[in-house]
């Protein structure tokens, strides 16, 4: 079920369409891997293939029980804000050193 | 089966689009796999995006039928018709629609050695039809549906956004 509103910031209605996604991958024949692509006006995006691991990092950290402590260290600090900033300025065609979060899990 | 989500966000100044990647090989034995594939593609040059779900080749035959349909009205009278949120859905609607129809030609009249003319605008000249067959070929055209299903994406001439699906047989759905 997508819980989500118009007025939600981009980075909340990506992880929000990422949670629909992982909900219905109860379904067996439903792929593990994903796309994301944002649109604005006379301009798309595709997210980033670094963006769509931290998110599935960010979904893996914080369990839905919130008596439970966060699982993994990262994502660090706050990455909401910059997880945001990223894509908003990813949107404004910033130039990739500057807009890459620093929190993103290394391999 | 494909996983298509979009979402409005930035107080609907922008639409989030997600999918899965995965392949699925019909058969006795079906294969899946996920790959590089995407399954959001652009509508010619409008701001148009279509995520595809379904049979691949029939979603492409129905955006190819919108942007025929664009281009042509384009060229008689200079009328882009993707500046409309409403026109573009009757274009989906009616790209829908002609490619199902040629969809149960292949499929359910072609190997019976009917056309669409022999089946319903039958000439005086010919004997009729056995109304058991007849039946069972109309029967069989109302089943012949193409699992393909469109979530379109995009913006109007005000910068409006907008998201509507359009499903069997050809109808869209508006996503407030």
């Amino acid at each position: 079920m997508l819980d989500s509103n118009k007025n939600d910031a981009i980075a909340l209605a990506l992880y929000q369409a990422f949670d629909a996604k992982v909900n219905a991958e109860i379904v067996q024949s439903v792929g593990y891997t994903w796309d994301a692509e944002i649109l604005m006006s006379g301009k798309s995006k595709n997210v980033p293939r670094h963006i769509i691991n931290f998110i599935e990092n960010v979904y893996a950290a914080f369990p839905k029980d919130p008596f439970m402590k966060q699982r993994w260290k990262y994502p660090r600090g706050n990455w909401k804000k910059r997880l945001h900033r990223y894509l908003v300025d990813l949107l404004e065609d910033k130039p990739e050193s500057k807009r890459r979060p620093k929190s993103t899990p290394r391999k | 089966m494909t996983v298509c989500v979009a979402a409005f966000a930035q107080k609907a100044q922008a639409i989030v689009m997600v999918s899965d990647k995965a392949v699925t090989y019909p058969g006795a034995a079906a294969l899946q796999s996920d790959v590089g594939i995407k399954k959001v593609r652009r509508v010619a040059k409008t701001p148009w995006h279509v995520l595809i779900a379904g049979d691949p080749s029939f979603a492409l035959r129905v955006i190819d039928g919108v942007e025929t349909a664009f281009k042509a009205r384009k060229n008689r009278d200079g009328t882009d018709l993707s500046h409309s949120s409403g026109t573009t859905m009757k274009v989906f609607e009616s790209a829908y629609q002609i490619a199902r129809s040629r969809f149960v030609e292949n499929t359910v009249l072609s190997p019976r050695l009917l056309t669409r003319d022999l089946l319903y605008a039958r000439g005086k000249d010919l004997l009729p039809l056995d109304p058991e067959f007849s039946s069972d070929v109309s029967d069989a055209c109302q089943l012949a549906n193409p699992s393909a299903s469109l979530l379109v994406c995009g913006f109007d001439h005000d910068d409006k956004a907008h998201i509507f699906s359009v499903v069997i047989p050809g109808k869209f759905t508006i996503t407030i």
